[in-house]
């Protein structure tokens, strides 16, 4: 048989232009998304609403966002994913512009909360992460941080933009720029880059030249796991599904409550609003960090001890947080303990996301993984929002936030426990690759 | 925490928002202008080699 024409290898792997893609793209949709705090106060004082009214339609858009992601993450599988990320942008990108024309608080409600959140399920980091989780196996983890890094750097970067714009011009013309930006950078990124496998440029996973069978220690295996899910149903009846969703739950209480009631809390700890800002702003900072550290240590370590870690580590942050001030410890209960329980959640708030993706990923495979996922996301919010309503009621009664804080810091203990119980090595395609055990008898 | 990020970019900036807006607007085209520049030119460069190593071998 005659030799083909000779074809080097190319120098960078394709998977990084998708890698880099997917960080642009949740960079701009999560800071469009983020910096909706920036318009409250300006449409506040036009239409004379008040800020409970503003900000149902920034609560009303969380949970859309949750209870959707199952959906888009199950037309993400049944489609490949290009299709839908690029009708998400187009979307978010036109819903952002259409926001410039709001005159009725309905208006914003459905916009905001409704088509903008729909829109922005498409192109959520749990779906763009799944579609990385088949162009990478050794490195998954580590794109999956990039990409949530995408994400925090987003706050960091399209917050302050919105705001200065609003400042320079008006409210009205700043939704249009958010639009546009999405519009004419993301989606002929998205276009000219997104593939939806390697098979289909003709590459291998990685970058490898030939596809490799059979496990090897250190994860650089190819090849299904024992739990690999052709239907979305098949993880439920499986424990690392449950283990890995019911911690996200308490990462998503854990998280979601600080958005809203950590500012409130350190100002009734008698720390100054301007110092309780920054302290809040340092710690969404620490994310990137976070997440590029969780991404490149879990590849190297496995998912589901580091994962475990980082919520034992996030517990010991309210710990330290919420237990000086009870019993009675003057070092800790001043700013010292603000500024440790900082340093503790910036690391790891991000963090588990490229954790749970990847581990998702290694023991279900990636045929169903956008709805997996989203599930998983589900979870997420659920414990978000119900944390949030959960601290303000317990504030109303007991006059402080230190019951419902303590309650998640405990909670996370558990969590901490849930992560570590995941049996790793007998599941994840980076350890075994032999489909012996059916997926219905996981345990 | 919108208004510190405000006062520390005034402080650290002294001008007004639009030096901001222009720095952030720019970093945010240079991005994907970047990367898509950064990829015809390894595909040029792999195209180019393709080539010569064909050309050798015959």
């Amino acid at each position: 048989m005659a030799a083909g024409p000779v074809r080097n290898k190319p120098r960078i792997f394709y998977g990084w232009y998708m890698v880099a893609t997917f960080m642009f793209i949740a960079l701009v949709t999560t800071g469009a998304r983020n910096a909706f705090g920036v318009f409250v106060i300006p449409m506040e004082e036009e239409f004379d609403w008040n800020r409970t009214t503003v900000t149902a339609a920034g609560f009303i858009g969380a949970v859309v966002a949750g209870v959707i992601q199952p959906f888009l993450g199950r037309i993400f599988d049944a489609t490949g994913g290009r299709k839908i990320i690029l009708v998400g942008l187009i979307s978010i990108g036109v819903t952002l512009i259409l926001l410039s024309l709001t005159f009725h608080i309905i208006f914003l409600i459905l916009m905001f909360g409704v088509f903008a959140s729909v829109a922005a399920g498409g192109v959520s980091i749990n779906n763009t992460s799944a579609m990385l989780a088949r162009w990478f196996r050794r490195r998954r983890a580590t794109v999956m941080g990039l990409n949530a890094a995408g994400a925090s750097l987003g706050g960091m970067v399209i917050v302050p933009f919105a705001m200065f714009l609003v400042q320079a011009t008006n409210w009205r013309l700043t939704w249009v720029a958010l639009g546009v930006l999405i519009l004419v950078l993301a989606l002929p990124l998205a276009f000219i880059f997104i593939r939806e496998s390697p098979a289909q440029m003709g590459l291998q996973t990685d970058g490898d030249e030939e596809p490799s069978d059979g496990a090897s220690p250190g994860g650089s295996q190819h090849g299904p796991g024992p739990l690999e899910a052709s239907k979305w149903t098949q993880p439920f009846r499986s424990w690392p599904f449950w283990q890995v969703s019911l911690a996200y739950m308490v990462c998503g209480s854990t998280t979601f409550m600080l958005s809203v009631h950590f500012v409130p809390y350190a100002v009734d700890r008698g720390v100054s609003p301007g110092l309780a800002a920054t302290i809040f702003g340092i710690m969404l900072g620490l994310n990137v960090f976070g997440s590029l550290g969780a991404g490149l240590l879990a590849d190297r370590f496995g998912r589901k001890n580091l994962l475990a870690l980082v919520y034992l580590l996030r517990g010991s942050g309210y710990m330290i947080l919420i237990l000086p001030g009870i019993f009675g410890l003057t070092l800790l209960s001043g700013n010292l303990g603000l500024w440790l329980f900082a340093l503790v959640m910036g690391f790891s708030w991000w963090a588990t996301l490229p954790l749970t993706s990847s581990l998702n990923a290694d023991v279900y495979g990636t045929q169903t993984l956008g709805t997996i996922s989203g599930i998983s996301f589900a979870f997420h919010q659920i414990g978000a929002a119900i944390s949030v309503l959960f601290a303000a009621v317990l504030y109303d009664l007991t006059g402080s936030y230190t019951v419902p804080f303590l309650i998640v810091g405990i909670l996370l203990f558990p969590a901490a426990f849930s992560a570590f119980s995941v049996k790793e090595r007998k599941y994840s395609s980076r350890y075994v690759t032999s489909p012996a055990v059916p997926a219905a008898s996981g345990d | 925490m919108l208004v510190w990020i405000k006062q520390l970019m005034d402080h650290v900036l002294g001008s007004s928002g639009w030096v901001v807006v222009a720095a952030v607007g720019l970093a945010l085209v240079a991005f994907p202008v970047g990367l898509v520049l950064f990829y015809l030119s390894q595909l040029r460069r792999e195209r180019a080699e393709n080539y010569q190593a064909t050309g050798d071998e015959q």
